[in-house]
């Protein structure tokens, strides 16, 4: 069995906590999830999976967005 | 205007997509005195860039099956046991380009004198240094300015020259007084401080600040108070910086400063990390360590711009050991070394070079005629006076040949000896040898050299500055320019 750990920015209902889980057991086999919170995620969440992170965090989301229009920024 | 910024940011906002960022990661197992154990995080390169959780950054130098060695760049107080690391798929560089010149740097890239760096071109610290065909012989010469370097331990451009010594010798004057020399002679210069005191930087940058040498330099410091990885990357940065300004086809001197710190940074680093200690507790791959830094300075063919990087490694020996571990690792790769004695220091001796110990294996080609014709026999002249000298230290009865010898001898050896930051210009040099070696000086005090010399260059400056300018322009010194500046002198 797997062992995932899920990081949200501030405590999720168990509705969408067991979705998260059922969702991670249809596409990598029977895992075990455990969750925390990390408020600097500031939105959204993390699955540390495997020795691998899914983000999919709003802090990550607006990083990347900066990005994009700093090469914007750049290119003009 | 402002309108049509902000429907275009609209539309690429609305356009955002949003996708999961996935990517591998490995947990911080151990970490301390500047150095970092992580496990997991495979498929990592050789000096990839890994960052922390907190946001600080390392470099993976150690892989393992199960994990990586990781030296800090920051401070390690901000990365906790079990906190994530990530791979950045990228390794360590550093800006280049020529928003740097006259800008004070760290190895990473980061403003050390204020303000931004705006480049928007990175080279890897780490480079493969230029192959065999895109290299060619070194023929131009790089003036010292100083008198007995450029006549015995001649430098050429794109060689690489060791600068060694004991502590307090003169090392790194001897290093800027070449910088200083280069104002005006379309080089650029990269002074690399490894490991020094933050006062010692701060001294050299301000004394090449008041000479106006920044204008046409760089300095790239990692301080004794930064972690031994950025000293490690130190001069591998600098080198870096120096091969942009090469590759565009432009001369470049880099001065390690000096690399038995660089050295040293490295076995703290490789004992943390826990490789085997070999001799002198230093790693097995520690000449690796200075050959594939000083491979990269090159002469470049013309079809590759013909550029050049001409290296000035420092090494400091212990009690004049030139025989140690890292002191012969270094004169082996090197194309000659200028050996700086502090006996000869002490004495008065300044710039203290060991003519005998001091060679150049490639600069001779280069050395321009001037000053080849005028310094052929000055080795043989010296070797001969110092051996005299010791002889003549048994008898106090000398006859009259021996005594003009050893009163020659001390003559050359006053002439060669220089103020700090006193530098000649190439036609400077060619006169004062010339007029020397046509005895010129015989009937002079050994003490009164310096004024003597002095007063004469002043003569020659007044009465015939052509004579000079022409020498320092053709690097060449015909008969009839040579009894054009015997004939003013003797006047």
């Amino acid at each position: 069995m797997k062992q995932a750990t899920i990081l949200c920015a501030s405590n999720v209902t168990d509705n969408a906590y067991n979705y998260i889980c059922r969702k991670l057991t249809e596409k990598f086999g029977e895992t075990a999830c455990t969750r925390t919170t990390d408020a600097t995620l500031l939105g959204g969440f993390i699955v540390l999976l495997d020795g691998k992170i899914y983000d999919m965090s709003l802090r990550t989301q607006l990083s990347a967005l900066r990005g994009t229009i700093g090469d914007i920024e750049n290119k003009g | 205007m402002a309108t049509e910024l902000s429907t275009f940011l609209k539309q690429k906002i609305e356009s955002y997509s949003v996708q999961p960022v996935v990517y591998a990661y490995g947990t911080v197992s151990r970490v301390g005195d500047g150095v970092a154990r992580v496990t997991g995080l495979p498929g990592r390169c050789y000096g990839e860039l890994l960052q922390f959780e907190s946001g600080a950054f390392g470099m993976a130098i150690d892989l393992e099956e199960d994990g990586a060695g990781v030296v800090m760049l920051s401070t390690s107080d901000v990365v906790s046991v079990g906190s994530r690391v990530r791979g950045t798929g990228r390794v360590c560089d550093v800006p280049v380009g020529d928003a740097l010149i006259g800008r004070v740097l760290d190895p990473i890239g980061r403003a050390l004198d204020g303000g931004e760096i705006d480049v928007k071109t990175y080279y890897p610290v780490e480079r493969r240094a230029p192959d065999l065909v895109s290299r060619r012989a070194v023929d131009t010469p790089m003036e010292t300015g100083i008198i007995s370097v450029d006549s015995l331990v001649p430098i050429g451009r794109g060689q690489r020259e060791l600068i060694i010594g004991d502590r307090q010798t003169g090392k790194t004057t001897l290093a800027l007084d070449t910088i200083l020399n280069q104002k005006d002679k379309d080089m650029i210069c990269i002074y690399c401080a490894i490991g020094q005191k933050a006062s010692t930087v701060s001294a050299v940058i301000e004394t090449l600040r008041a000479s106006g040498a920044m204008d046409y330099s760089i300095v790239v410091a990692a301080t004794a108070s930064d972690s031994p990885a950025l000293q490690y990357l130190s001069p591998y940065a600098a080198c870096a910086i120096g091969e942009y300004f090469m590759e565009h086809g432009k001369d470049v001197l880099v001065v390690y400063d000096d690399l038995s710190k660089h050295a040293v940074a490295y076995r703290t680093m490789s004992l943390l990390l826990r490789r085997s200690p070999g001799r002198e507790a230093y790693p097995g791959d520690i000449f690796y360590l200075h050959s594939r830094l000083l491979e990269r300075a090159a002469c470049l063919s013309s079809a590759r711009g013909g550029g050049t990087l001409t290296a000035l490694p420092i090494i400091e020996t212990k009690n004049g050991n030139i025989s140690a571990y890292i002191p012969t690792n270094v004169i082996s790769i090197t194309d000659g070394q200028i050996y700086l004695e502090s006996e000869l220091f002490h004495n008065g001796i300044r710039p203290a070079v060991n003519t005998g110990l001091s060679v150049s294996r490639v600069g001779r080609a280069a050395q321009p005629h001037a000053m080849r014709m005028v310094s052929s026999s000055l080795r043989i002249d010296l070797a001969q006076y110092r051996e005299m000298a010791v002889f003549s230290r048994f008898g106090s009865d000398l006859d009259p040949a021996t005594k003009k010898m050893l009163d020659s001898g001390e003559r050359l050896t006053q002439l060669l000896t220089q103020g700090k930051h006193v530098l000649y210009s190439l036609g400077e040099k060619a006169a004062l040898l010339l007029w020397f070696r046509n005895g010129g000086f015989d009937t002079v005090d050994p003490q009164d050299m310096h004024k003597t010399a002095d007063d004469f260059l002043y003569k020659l400056h007044k009465m015939c500055p052509e004579a000079l300018a022409a020498i320092d322009r053709t690097g060449e010194c015909p008969d009839e320019v040579q009894q054009q500046l015997l004939q003013t002198a003797r006047a």
